[in-house]
């Protein structure tokens, strides 16, 4: 296939550990997504009236968005640059991760205003029984067992491998889904505890469970959109789960003052999603400087880290007061404007 | 040396067992938030009808019809004394949000439109049986749903464990 074969022929142009990493979150999305749909599946079945229970169904087909642009916005990364696209399709992941965040905000508002609606309306949640082999159960007792035993999923089989994948592939996507993984535990356990209080008689706990898991939701949207959205409006590269600028920039000032025929160094570094392209401002001590030296520079700088793809080297009379110096923080001069240049006469 | 993170996670999954194990022992589960299961239990049932041919007929004072005959046993089985209440559908929907009512049977099938405002049992099955003097029969298998007040889980679930038994046989 086509898609394949296009996937293939670039996965080859990344080291070997970015490759074998690649290669396995690609299959455990597809595992997520496969365990995700049987889960979502049997959730429907026994969730009933319970606005918890659907509240947390909800989430669950909200979860298949960052895997499924995931894959999708892998297979645009790979495409070369075109004239029409000179920067390539990197930002593909970005967009996606835009996608996610956006819909998680918008679908978890509208899941809290229904909530809290029914807890201001004093609805009272219906759960009856179902036949079970020849016996009357409660239905909240299946909502229960449901809940326990799908939280395996995200908790320890899937969560934690996409969690050690995502900063060696440099992807936040993977890294703000392996988060939302994790949490999921606290939906579950929302959900459990907001049907057994339906079944002690606290008809409100099935609705504040709602509510607590649609402020979940919200708060993974948010934090989500604002990640993809800092990205995207092309912020200071920073490490895959945005703790921290990129410890790159050290490597690559370092790189470039180990040069003799450089004097000054600046830059900005911008994430395009997962690769991150530098455009580096250089001051060289002498007037003049070559087309070689810049070159060696560049492939310098390249060969520093694999996610490095797109370097550009700038010989400049002045480094731009916005650049970044790759010094160390905390570092006095880092905050400090770089000192102006005095042209004495005479 | 095992540090005191690693041992609540390790006695979560235990702990949570226990409690749920004590929770269907010593709690009735499900529970009534009005209590109304309990109050039934040898006092009044307060039922509404609306007549529905083949299912509910006669009067307030006489009811008749195969759905009346399953009331009659369900109270029967829990010591309750039916009193019935003869209404339009609407009417009997606005007294059970009004608390008035307890049980509503009638021409109630599994589409109801009346679920969005009360509680409903799942579907039952009446088999066509031989006709009540006076009354017309059911022609074909009927599925029908009785209404309740909402959120009332102990009563619903004690409905349906009783029409789970009379319409097994």
């Amino acid at each position: 296939m086509k898609i394949m074969r296009v996937l293939k022929a670039n996965i080859r142009e990344f080291p070997e550990q970015q490759q074998t990493a690649l290669k396995q979150a690609i299959k455990w999305q597809i595992f997520t997504i496969c365990f995700t749909l049987v889960t979502i599946t049997v959730v429907a079945f026994v969730m009933g009236n319970s606005m918890a229970m659907r509240t947390a169904w909800i989430e669950d087909m909200l979860s298949l968005l960052p895997q499924i642009s995931f894959l999708i916005a892998l297979f645009f990364t790979y495409k070369q640059p075109t004239l029409r696209h000179p920067y390539g399709w990197h930002r593909a992941m970005g967009v996606g991760h835009l996608v996610s965040g956006v819909a998680l905000l918008a679908v978890g508002t509208h899941l809290g205003y229904e909530a809290a609606k029914g807890l201001v309306t004093a609805d009272h949640p219906t759960i009856g029984t179902v036949q079970l082999f020849g016996n009357t159960v409660w239905l909240g007792w299946l909502m229960v067992i449901v809940m326990a035993l799908i939280v395996v999923g995200p908790l320890w089989i899937y969560g934690p491998p996409k969690k050690r994948l995502a900063p060696i592939l440099h992807n936040k996507v993977l890294s703000a889904d392996a988060d939302m993984a994790k949490a999921d535990w606290q939906t579950n356990a929302a959900s459990i505890i907001g049907v057994l209080g339906v079944g002690v008689g606290f008809w409100w706990l099935d609705g504040a469970a709602a509510v607590f898991i649609s402020i979940g939701i919200i708060l993974d949207g948010y934090k989500n959109t604002k990640m993809a959205l800092a990205d995207l409006m092309d912020q200071r590269a920073r490490t895959s789960d945005s703790a921290k600028p990129h410890p790159v920039r050290e490597d690559i000032a370092a790189c470039a003052r180990a040069r003799m025929w450089v004097g000054d160094v600046g830059m900005r570094i911008r994430d395009e999603g997962q690769l991150l392209q530098v455009e580096l401002f250089v001051v060289p001590r002498l007037k003049r400087v070559s087309v070689d030296e810049l070159t060696e520079l560049q492939q310098a700088i390249c060969d520093l880290a694999w996610n490095l793809h797109d370097v550009v080297v700038i010989p400049t009379s002045q480094i731009p007061e916005w650049a970044d110096r790759g010094l160390p923080f905390p570092h006095p001069s880092a905050t400090k404007s770089p000192p102006k240049k005095h042209h004495e006469k005479g | 040396m095992v540090d005191m993170n690693t041992l609540r996670r390790r006695m979560l999954a235990p702990l949570t067992a226990l409690l749920m194990v004590v929770l269907v022992g010593c709690v009735d589960i499900p529970a009534d938030p009005k209590g109304s299961l309990e109050r039934i239990r040898g006092g009044v049932l307060n039922v509404g009808i609306s007549l529905a041919p083949g299912l509910v007929a006669g009067t307030e004072r006489e009811p008749s019809g195969p759905l009346v005959e399953l009331v009659h046993d369900y109270a029967a089985s829990i010591n309750a004394t039916p009193n019935w209440t003869l209404r339009s559908e609407e009417q009997l929907v606005v007294f059970l949000e009004e608390e008035t009512l307890d049980l509503a049977v009638g021409g109630f099938t599994p589409d109801t439109p009346w679920m969005d405002r009360v509680g409903v049992t799942r579907p039952f099955t009446l088999e066509p049986t031989t006709p009540v003097p006076g009354t017309e029969a059911l022609e074909a298998p009927h599925e029908f749903v009785m209404l309740l007040q909402p959120g009332e889980n102990a009563l619903i679930s004690s409905v349906e464990e009783f029409l789970d038994e009379e319409l097994q046989s």
